[in-house]
């Protein structure tokens, strides 16, 4: 089996925005949050799967695209996904607390 | 120590080295290191998915149900506020991005030594997972201390 580096790429760029996204819509929208917990009967649970389906989805359906990525340039910007969301992330929390 | 916090730790940390040895080993690659590389990542990989399910069951268990509220009532309720809900929710990046070094070395295995590009991505996420995996180390620490101090002022 050969990896498809661009859907790789893609589906680990998706999961990153997608945990960013979920982390703080489901914070805000508590129907969101309600339909999460009726998944699995806990919304980090139920994140945890969402993100697995999306990842090995978002794969599946780039499996076929060319694999001429820059490599690189794409790690450069899965890691400033993950600085810019882990940011947000600490950022919201840090500004409930002090907002609370 | 609760055994599931300790196993959740021992896992991530062994995680967190392992990914450190794939860096290594990529930095000077060679046709014995980068085999070595991907064998090392895919058990970085599986210690890395045991530390969020070991985790998780903490989490969801005993946590919720015995730490947290302490920590809440305790004189630094941010450590369960802003830490623990920061942690739980950007650990969920490290499965990922290890899955991804594997992925890569897994498809440049037979030619990393001379794809630059290639190696570079290797090496940037693989640092990634390592300074993530021992950002939660020190969060867990920050945790562990909001529910010291929470039971300190409890019986002092």
């Amino acid at each position: 089996m050969k990896i498809q580096t661009t859907a790789l790429s893609y589906a680990t760029l998706v999961s990153v925005w997608l945990i960013v996204l979920l982390t703080i819509v489901s914070e805000i929208s508590a129907p969101l949050k309600a339909g999460l917990v009726s998944l699995t009967g806990h919304h980090w649970t139920s994140k945890g799967v969402v993100l697995i389906l999306v990842f090995f989805l978002t794969y599946f359906l780039l499996r076929k695209k060319e694999d001429t990525i820059d490599i690189a340039r794409f790690a450069r910007l899965i890691t400033a996904s993950v600085v810019i969301g882990g940011l947000m992330i600490f950022g919201f929390f840090l500004y409930g607390f002090l907002g609370a | 120590m609760h055994t599931l916090v300790g196993l959740h730790a021992f896992l991530g940390e062994a995680g967190a080295l392992a990914f450190l040895w794939v860096f290594v080993e990529v930095l000077n690659a060679s046709g014995p290191s980068v085999k070595r590389a991907f064998r090392v990542a895919s058990v970085g990989v599986v210690l890395l998915i045991l530390a969020w399910i070991v985790g998780g069951w903490h989490y969801l268990t005993d946590y919720a149900t015995a730490v947290k509220p302490v920590i809440k009532a305790g004189p630094t309720p941010w450590a369960h506020i802003v830490i623990t809900e920061t942690k739980e929710h950007i650990f969920l990046f490290i499965p990922f991005l290890a899955f991804f070094v594997w992925g890569l070395l897994h498809r440049y295995r037979d030619e990393l030594m001379t794809n630059t590009d290639a190696r570079k991505a290797v090496l940037t996420i693989s640092l990634l997972v390592v300074l993530l995996a021992f950002a939660m180390a020190g969060m867990g620490v920050l945790i562990s201390s909001g529910f010291r101090a929470a039971l300190e002022s409890k019986l002092l």
